[in-house]
């Protein structure tokens, strides 16, 4: 019999005391077995989403009549209700491939509908409305690849929004924050909160470069994440947001070395005081947060956030910050003896290093030499690094 | 409970997919229909009977007069185009700005959205969503070595249907 029945069962067993409520458990828990057969699914999803996809490229799918858009109509619903029964009679994940599916399948046949009919798109809308869909079956199913795809319909349908409309949605965005940022919290899910996180980033990058004149308003908007991984307590939230926020911003800056010695960028360049008072503001807050919870050291990370791109030689401050900020956790790993933060303040390091010796070096001198010193610099740095992690793994071992 | 919800979601996905053709049925009753006038080209002969159709229209370039836009716009930046019919009820473009304003009686005010200018012949190019006709049944033909007059019709909800081409 399959889980439920035995849930039910179990429970009648249990209140008849024939078996007891951890006994239940126990049984139930061997029930869960991993299984295998999830990636081929995953891919067989996959796979026929695709097909359903290039067959509405082609010439039949696109002429605007009804007849087509009745065959959409049948093949979403057929996908969703044979989704939905075999999610009840089976234990495994069946089911819910063909609910992913049939969300795939609406959405596109919205998208395809909307281009055959000669609709010009405005505001992003259509993503929108497949969004509350997305919501809702997530409340109906609860299961993990449906939020993955949901978390990517909302960071397709921004992008792709912003590319073609220079436009960025703040329905979706508030879809994403609220809908979405409410039910990952519910999860307690490592990696769903790294793609959370992830789609954040993007979302913010896309802000940062439709909406707004000034690139560098990314640095405000990334601020948020950092102050969310201080507020939430858990580690499962905590760190996940914390890495990738720490993470883009240090890519980021690297970018804007590189991008801050051409001319044309600097040109481009004006400044723009709303960006300074709600940086300030921003900024404010995170250090009076740091304050509070007695995080002194961890005031290094604000080294990244620091706008340096109105300073003359912004390149080579923005080298500067990101050699700081590796040497600031190094110097503090060192201090408190933790070797976590060598091993963060060590990596930081080989990619600023990596940065500056790209950025002098590849102009000056001969090709295969910056090839030979490039390796030489990573093998060093890769020995640095592998001291770290073994003292990391003995220090576990003796907790 | 669950399977209200369920079949709610039925209902409103296909209402979703069920909306744009039905919208597309009261085009021609809701919407403004305008007539534009067509690009001349001089090497595009065998662009006619293709499954889809690309006219360049006289409003894609909006000459400097009448671009009332000082600041440098990006990419796929949206603008408003104003459009008036003249004697013969076709319509020319007569201003362009970047917020959207309340039509004057006889205007027609569509959206596009704004693709680069050339300085040297002051123009702007502005696209609209429009220049790509389905043509898969075969209906139109176009001549690119005369100017068409195309007669489409304009949803307020961003909507348009093209409905014949006839020569100038």
């Amino acid at each position: 019999m399959n889980r439920r029945e035995l849930e039910r069962e179990g429970k009648k067993w249990v209140e008849e005391g024939i078996i007891s409520a951890d006994q239940l458990d126990e049984i139930l828990k061997r029930q869960e077995s991993k299984n295998p057969g999830y990636l081929v699914l995953l891919f067989a999803v996959l796979l026929i989403g695709l097909g359903f996809l290039t067959f509405m490229m082609s010439d039949w799918a696109r002429v605007p009549h009804i007849s087509r858009v009745a065959v959409i109509i049948i093949v979403t619903v057929f996908l969703y209700v044979l989704g939905d029964v075999l999610n009840r009679k089976r234990e495994d994940i069946l089911g819910i491939g063909f609910i992913v599916i049939g969300y795939i399948v609406f959405g596109s046949g919205m998208l395809l509908i909307i281009d055959i009919y000669g609709v010009t798109l405005y505001s992003a809308w259509p993503y929108v409305i497949w969004t509350v869909v997305g919501l809702m079956l997530i409340y109906l199913y609860k299961h993990q690849l449906l939020y993955a795809v949901v978390l990517g319909v909302v960071t397709f349908g921004q992008m792709y929004m912003a590319a073609d409309l220079s436009q960025f949605s703040w329905v979706l965005f508030g879809l994403f924050l609220l809908g979405l940022g409410y039910l990952i919290y519910q999860m307690k899910n490592k990696l769903f909160s790294y793609l959370f996180a992830i789609s954040y980033t993007i979302q913010m990058f896309v802000l940062a470069v439709a909406d707004f004149d000034q690139y560098y308003w990314f640095l405000a908007l990334m601020i948020p994440l950092y102050l969310a991984s201080d507020f939430l307590k858990d580690d499962i939230y905590k760190l996940p947001l914390k890495y990738i926020s720490i993470a883009s911003i240090f890519i980021y800056g690297m970018y804007q070395t590189f991008l801050l010695q051409e001319e044309w960028f600097q040109m481009e360049l004006e400044f723009e005081l709303s960006f300074i008072i709600v940086w300030v503001l921003l900024f404010a807050a995170g250090v009076w947060l740091k304050f509070m919870n007695n995080n002194r050291e961890e005031l290094t990370d604000f080294i990244l956030f620091i706008p340096v791109m109105f300073l003359p030689l912004s390149y080579f401050f923005s080298l500067i910050m990101l050699f700081l900020f590796s040497l600031g956790w190094i110097f503090i790993g060192y201090y408190k003896t933790n070797h976590s933060f060598i091993l963060l303040g060590t990596i930081a390091f080989l990619f600023s290093t990596f940065t500056a010796y790209i950025q002098f070096a590849w102009d000056a001198i001969n090709r295969s030499l910056f090839f030979f010193i490039g390796g030489i610099l990573l093998l060093c740095i890769s020995f640095l690094i592998d001291k770290q992690l073994r003292k990391i793994r003995r220090e576990e071992e003796k907790q | 409970m669950k399977r209200l919800l369920f079949i709610l979601l039925m209902i409103i996905q296909a209402a979703a997919l069920l909306l744009i053709p039905i919208q597309y049925e009261f085009i021609d009753d809701y919407g403004e229909t305008i007539r534009l006038l067509t690009e001349k080209h001089y090497y595009d002969e065998y662009y006619t009977d293709q499954d889809y159709l690309y006219i360049d229209y006289e409003i894609n370039r909006i000459s400097d007069e009448i671009w009332e836009i000082d600041e440098e716009l990006d990419y796929k930046e949206q603008v408003y185009v104003v459009l008036e019919p003249d004697e013969t009820g076709v319509h020319h473009a007569v201003r362009a700005t970047t917020v959207n304003t309340v039509a004057a009686e006889g205007e027609v005010i569509i959206q596009g959205s704004y693709s680069y200018s050339d300085e040297q012949i002051g123009k702007h190019f502005v696209n609209y969503g429009f220049e790509s006709v389905n043509n898969l049944d075969g209906k139109y033909e176009i001549d690119y070595s005369k100017q068409q007059i195309v007669t489409i019709h304009l949803a307020p909800w961003g909507q348009h249907s093209v409905s014949a081409i006839e020569n100038y």
